[in-house]
């Protein structure tokens, strides 16, 4: 007892250790109270919501019903075979499809479309709407579309432009004249 | 004995190993508190009312819709369970917008009936909170663990509600959110029936006939047919508080035959702080038969309304 008393080892070490151990836990609580934690995921939800503005958009589009016709296919049989770049943006022949897709898709959105389709076992890619490069990202969606030798097939008597240059992909005589997918990439500004 | 354990201190506690041993159990039960707390801003809240946001949309706008069936006091259905929830909207189970599979032989996701909108809108009464909960628990909103908050309107392009005629909101339900808290917010673009509706006023256009209308409208068409080989004219003058100006001055070749005009992004051009304009037919040669009409529920994507239905939870 006496010898505690006396000792004088190690005293301050006690209240130093609990005054360090208080200072830790209090930094640490500090530091995860104030940092703001982002979701990693975060990124992908605002990928839902521009996945879901192309879909809806090529959905209405592609609409066929007792009293409407696919503009989307209408389009694509109308386009005149010039493809977009840096200067050209939009094909003339588009410019409807382009204005569409303007007013369906919010201000804050940029997209590029692009018109695939095969032809001799391999697939031809075209830009056909062109407003920039698009970031890491960005989403893409598509709509397949079936274009007929005959606008008879087709509803609504629409006729493949005469510039056109998806080919007729059949060696038969069936009245299959090509699939396109259409292809659109969307991303934020 | 008493004086030998006195004299020995071999075995006994060390007060520095007391406070030691305090000091590492207080902290240890602190940090035993705080871990949970320290992964609350990790954990999935956003996930959550993400996802729950999209099934709404999901559910709203791609889906038609249920209702249950009545059973009579004999026991006996009265009343089978179908699509068309609209009209039986007491014994709803499910509530969707799109249009009924049944009705036609075409079906197609993301047509929306407006039936059903205006069913809906019906269903919520803003000073009836029982309202509120039953379309809660009809739209999968209420789970075992919470309930989630809804606010669901229809929008036009331009961001402007979904209005019929008089200006009213077509569909405008559920709470408005506090700013502080976290919302998921989903947008649908949808597209309606245009035929014969009430948001939809429709007219024939006569000669120096005049129209007054509220900007800014979402659709304005015009639609010309001349049956005669002679070119067809038509010019529009729309007058503001500031002046009379020209909105359309054309002449159509009878090969043009039907002319479909959609003005509407034009008129809006003539909007001021009175909201007012006057359309006067100023000149009408060779035409058999020409009508307007006009809408500010959604925008014209051919023969189509299109609009966009909001769904925001927290």
């Amino acid at each position: 007892m006496i010898k505690i008393t006396n000792c004088t080892k190690g005293q301050i070490n006690t209240l130093e250790g609990l005054m360090a151990a208080l200072l830790m836990i209090f930094a640490v609580l500090f530091i995860t109270k104030s940092a703001t934690m982002t979701m990693p995921q975060s990124g992908e939800f605002i990928d839902t919501q521009l996945e879901l503005y192309g879909n809806d958009a090529f959905m209405l589009l592609d609409q066929e019903d007792y009293y409407t016709d696919s503009r989307l296919k209408k389009y694509v049989a109308s386009w005149d075979g010039i493809e977009a770049n840096q200067t050209v943006s939009v094909s003339a022949s588009l410019n409807n499809l382009d204005e569409d897709l303007e007013k369906l898709i919010p201000d804050n959105v940029r997209y590029n479309v692009h018109f695939l389709y095969a032809y001799d076992g391999s697939v031809i890619e075209k830009p056909v709407i062109f407003h920039g490069i698009p970031p890491d990202n960005s989403v893409t969606v598509f709509q397949l579309v079936t274009l007929y030798d005959e606008f008879s097939e087709m509803r609504g008597d629409i006729v493949i432009n005469e510039n056109n240059t998806i080919p007729d992909t059949d060696h038969d005589n069936s009245f299959l004249h090509n699939i396109v997918q259409v292809r659109c990439t969307l991303w934020y500004v | 004995m008493k004086r030998k354990l006195v004299e020995n201190k071999s075995a006994q506690m060390n007060i520095d190993f007391l406070a030691g041993i305090s000091v590492f159990l207080i902290s240890f039960l602190l940090i035993v508190q705080l871990v949970p707390n320290i992964f609350i801003p990790l954990q999935g809240q956003p996930v959550a009312l993400h996802s729950v946001a999209y099934r709404t949309g999901v559910i709203l706008c791609e889906d038609p819709g249920w209702y249950n069936g009545t059973i009579n006091v004999s026991g006996n259905y009265s009343q089978s369970d179908g699509y068309n929830w609209e009209a039986y909207p007491d014994n709803v189970s499910r509530i969707g917008l799109a249009d009924n599979k049944f009705s036609s032989n075409f079906s197609n996701p993301l047509t929306i009936s407006v039936l059903k909108i205006s069913t809906l809108a019906g269903l919520f009464n803003s000073s009836d909170p029982a309202s509120y909960d039953n379309i809660q628990k009809k739209l999968g909103l209420t789970t075992s663990y919470r309930k989630y908050n809804f606010n669901i309107s229809m929008i036009r392009f331009d961001n402007l509600p979904s209005s019929y005629l008089n200006q009213s909101p077509i569909l405008l339900i559920g709470k408005s959110p506090s700013s502080n808290i976290e919302i998921e917010k989903i947008e649908r673009i949808v597209s309606f029936d245009m035929r014969g509706l009430e948001y939809i006023e429709r007219s024939i256009i006569l000669h120096n006939s005049t129209k007054n209308i509220i900007l800014p409208i979402s659709a304005f068409r015009i639609y010309i047919e001349n049956d005669n080989n002679n070119k067809s004219r038509i010019q529009l003058n729309v007058t503001n508080s500031s002046g009379q100006y020209t909105l359309l001055n054309e002449t159509y070749l009878p090969s043009e035959m039907p002319v479909i005009l959609d003005l509407a992004e034009k008129l809006n051009t003539f909007d001021n702080p009175t909201h007012n304009v006057t359309i006067d037919i100023i000149q009408y040669d060779n035409i058999t038969y020409a009508n307007y009409y006009y809408s500010y529920a959604g925008d014209l994507m051919g023969d189509k309304m299109a609009g966009k239905i909001v769904i925001q939870v927290w």
